[in-house]
């Protein structure tokens, strides 16, 4: 919300904007030098690999909720085009408002369209509360996928509780998903251990995605020669593509877009002492196999 | 044919919650004709002092419902005390009942985000009871088979109190005329301030209900929600309370059914409703046509 009025003014007053999480894919154009996404891909090349596990699984009959903005209506447009490029035409397409809070009726509509996959793209509010009617209404999908669960597990996992989260699909994101191998700055477990100490809280994505933004920020400063905005500017480009950080390959685009990232499909499978998750797609770096049907 | 049926009754259930959201400020409007526009804020701070209840002191969350109506009938008092007789003596008592009980809601909403943050909060839908139930074959969430039930009984005592009791009798001479009620020696101020108190409360059982009902809660949705309880009341017929049990059911099957079939355009439903109605019969649903001599 806050990148959506931060970007404008930056650009107004030529002045650089380290964004750090703000990814909605209208952000980013050719005309405008004056931004630097960090962490995170743009919004519209999120599904990408999502998209390549339903493609690769055989599953056919796909539902799609999303949130009627940028950021999500992206998510929907991408997958829906990739998915209709392997000649499946999703059964359920429909966006909903992004103030939406009870998702009942909508699921029981969309659970007569017999899908094999529900997909739901939402802000944070939307993931709980879809999480929490889906468990409420008692119906049944082989694969339910929502977006931040795999970002902000804590929050979702607080408000949901564990079970609606039992063997639904996710992005996951540092610290779910772990670099250790980094020639900048800390690695994950090394910012895991001293952050944990230091404020007594856990770490979640967005903890991760401010402390990358620093090491961005660091990085342009030591780089760049003079200090001036276009300067700056300039000095990432020397470095981009070559810097992994714990939040991965740090890399953008002529944009200022962050292309390095990329986000793959995780599941949580329940253990006997709550859930894990698993990177079940793509195979090369899975931690685990899909458990699809969901029980 | 099944989706039909499940809007429906999901549509009426939904109804009943909103026509509780709703009947506090038509009942505050009939008595001291002013527009409680903190109404949604109200309904708020109930919903938090649910949550408070549930996971700071480990209870169920419709056990706040007695202590909430005490807190708030006090809250109503107060407020009623400290403005409305003032208000009332005023130029434009409704115009300036509009600004101030618009400041409250700001007032309320700041001083929410300091108490509670920014961040969503919500309720597992279990702790009013797991799973679903089988209505008519379709099958509800059994979360909201309880919150309508509440809802409907907190309604059934509005008409109770309304038609069968002797305060009730008092609150109603005084909706129809202040004056002539006061000149057969009814305590205008006396019933007002209780009919605030209670109109309060019943904003607060709505908070209670709303996580069960509305999904997660967080200190900004009183605004939304003073808008659709304005909207159900307009429906049903400003200054009669009963004609927003009404208001309320179409609201909630209009919503249901834009859900199931024109999910996009949900928001509108509302909004849609009311220019309707304005427009076909601007004194409301349940309204009667005013008689100028």
């Amino acid at each position: 919300m806050l990148t959506s009025v931060a970007v404008p003014i930056a650009q107004e007053h030529k002045m650089l904007l380290f964004d750090p999480t703000g990814t909605s894919a209208k952000f980013f154009s050719p005309h405008n030098p004056y931004l630097v996404l960090t962490s995170l891909p743009t919004s519209g090349v999120w599904p990408t690999v999502l998209a390549d596990f339903l493609i690769s699984h055989k599953i056919n009959k796909v539902a799609v909720i999303y949130s009627a903005n940028d950021f999500n209506q992206s998510q929907a447009e991408t997958l829906k085009s990739k998915l209709e490029a392997a000649k499946i035409k999703p059964v359920y397409y429909h966006a909903v408002p992004t103030d939406t809070s009870n998702y009942t009726v909508l699921i029981r509509t969309i659970e007569a369209t017999h899908p094999k996959a529900l997909i739901e793209f939402g802000y944070p509010t939307n993931d709980i509360a879809f999480l929490q009617n889906l468990q409420a209404s008692g119906a049944k999908f082989n694969m339910v996928f929502t977006i931040f669960p795999g970002q902000q597990l804590a929050l979702i996992e607080k408000n949901v509780g564990t079970k609606a989260l039992e063997y639904t699909y996710t992005y996951p994101t540092p610290p779910l998903l772990v670099y250790n191998k980094v020639n900048y700055g800390m690695p994950m477990s090394e910012f895991e251990k001293i952050y944990t100490q230091t404020t007594k809280r856990p770490v979640d994505f967005l903890t991760v995605a401010g402390y990358n933004a620093g090491l961005i920020i660091q990085k342009t400063l030591a780089t760049s020669k003079e200090f001036n905005q276009l300067a700056l500017r300039n000095a990432i480009n020397t470095f981009s593509g070559k810097l992994f950080t714990l939040n991965g390959l740090f890399k953008i685009n002529n944009e200022g877009a962050q292309i390095g990232e990329f986000l793959p499909v995780g599941q949580f499978q329940p253990t006997k002492t709550g859930i894990v998750l698993h990177v079940v797609y793509p195979q090369n770096i899975a931690t685990g196999k899909p458990i699809y049907p969901a029980p | 044919m099944e989706l039909f049926f499940y809007a429906l009754i999901s549509g009426i259930l939904y109804g009943i919650f909103f026509a509780l959201v709703g009947i506090g400020l038509n009942l505050i409007f009939g008595v001291m004709r002013m527009v409680n526009l903190a109404h949604g804020d109200f309904i708020m701070l109930g919903a938090f002092g649910a949550w408070l209840a549930y996971s700071k002191l480990n209870m169920n969350p419709l056990l706040a419902i007695p202590i909430e109506i005490f807190i708030f009938m006090i809250i109503g008092f107060g407020v009623y005390y400290a403005f409305v007789p003032r208000l009332s003596k005023s130029r434009d008592p409704e115009m300036l009942s509009f600004i101030l009980f618009f400041g409250i809601a700001q007032i309320i909403e700041a001083l929410a985000i300091f108490a509670f943050g920014n961040n969503q909060k919500s309720i597992p839908f279990s702790t009013l009871g797991k799973g679903s139930i089988s209505i008519l074959s379709q099958s509800i969430p059994f979360s909201w088979v309880v919150s309508a039930a509440i809802s409907l009984l907190m309604i059934g005592f509005v008409y109770y109190y309304l038609y069968f009791t002797r305060t009730g009798y008092a609150t109603r001479a005084i909706m129809s005329s202040p004056e002539e009620a006061s000149s057969v020696g009814i305590d205008v101020s006396k019933i007002s301030a209780f009919a605030m108190g209670i109109g309060l409360s019943l904003a607060a059982i709505a908070g209670v209900l709303a996580p069960f009902m509305i999904g997660s809660i967080d200190p900004s949705i009183g605004a939304s929600l003073t808008t659709t309880s304005f909207a159900i009341v307009v429906i049903g017929s400003l200054g009669k309370p009963i004609g927003t049990i009404l208001g309320g059911i179409i609201y909630g099957l209009a919503m249901m059914f834009m859900q199931t079939y024109l999910a996009s355009w949900t928001n509108l439903v509302p909004y849609v409703i009311l220019i309707l109605i304005l427009l076909v019969k601007p004194s409301g649903l349940l309204g009667k046509k005013v008689r100028n001599a």
